[in-house]
């Protein structure tokens, strides 16, 4: 099955950033395909820089970024929203890319199932 | 619309057109929950997808105008719906129940609305390809 992501919560608020993400994991392990990541709203922020200050907790960012980087899974950030939250273009972990909202509207588009993290 | 987004697909339109229903259904305060999901169904709306929009809950706060308490531009944005109507949004809903709790009506809202009870709610959710809402 052919499945888009949209994801709205950030990394630290709550555990939707990590379901979605374990979620693609488990999806891509069963032969799933994954068409698109769309990060929205709040959901901006797992592709921000700042390092994890604590260093106890997983990295999500580098987590979303291996998958970008290492099964070619389109990570696109919603440009406007990353803009309200001060994420610029020239400062995304790799893997990561900015986009407009059509890439969402196409995104359910082609998907057999689009899957909602966060609110 | 930003002026990127349409960029980003320039000559592009989908030859499908699927529903997509947005739900929203958090309070005004505090988040940009419900003007960011208006953007997404202006968004589906603009590449020209069967969008309909669903204030449930907490989200029927959105709709109601006159939010004076104050200056903070975060929680009025009620004039903003008024969008849908441009964008030719014609399937915008509200749960009756939501609305009866609150002691409003849909004449106490900023746009025209039109109010569903639980069954009808289900069975039109049920016909929908994509729903956003949390």
């Amino acid at each position: 099955m052919k499945f888009s992501i949209l994801v709205n919560a950030g990394p630290l608020a709550h555990h939707a950033s990590s379901s979605a993400y374990h979620f693609c994991d488990a999806a891509l392990k069963k032969g799933h395909e994954i068409h698109r990541v769309f990060f929205y709203g709040d959901g901006v922020y797992n592709a921000s820089l700042l390092p994890d200050a604590t260093g106890d907790d997983r990295d999500l960012a580098s987590c979303w970024s291996h998958l970008g980087t290492d099964h070619g899974i389109d990570l696109a950030v919603c440009s406007t929203a990353a803009a309200r939250r001060g994420i610029a273009a020239g400062h995304l972990p790799a893997g990561f890319r900015m986009a407009g909202l059509g890439q969402f509207v196409e995104a359910g588009i082609v998907a057999d199932r689009l899957v909602v993290f966060g609110d | 619309m930003e002026r990127d987004d349409m960029e980003a697909f320039e000559g592009w339109m989908p030859d499908v057109a699927k529903r997509f229903m947005i739900v929203i259904r958090m309070a005004p305060r505090e988040t940009r929950h419900g003007p960011e999901y208006l953007e997404l169904a202006l968004a589906a709306a603009a590449f020209d997808q069967e969008v309909s929009v669903l204030f449930l809950d907490d989200g029927v706060d959105q709709l109601v105008g006159r939010q004076d308490s104050g200056t903070d531009s975060l929680e009025d944005h009620s004039s903003a719906y008024g969008a849908l109507e441009e964008y030719g949004v014609e399937n915008v809903f509200v749960d009756g129940e939501s609305l009866a709790v609150r002691g409003l009506g849909a004449g106490d809202l900023v746009i025209p609305v039109i109010a569903v009870g639980s069954d009808r709610l289900a069975e039109i959710m049920s016909r929908q390809d994509v729903i956003v809402g949390s």
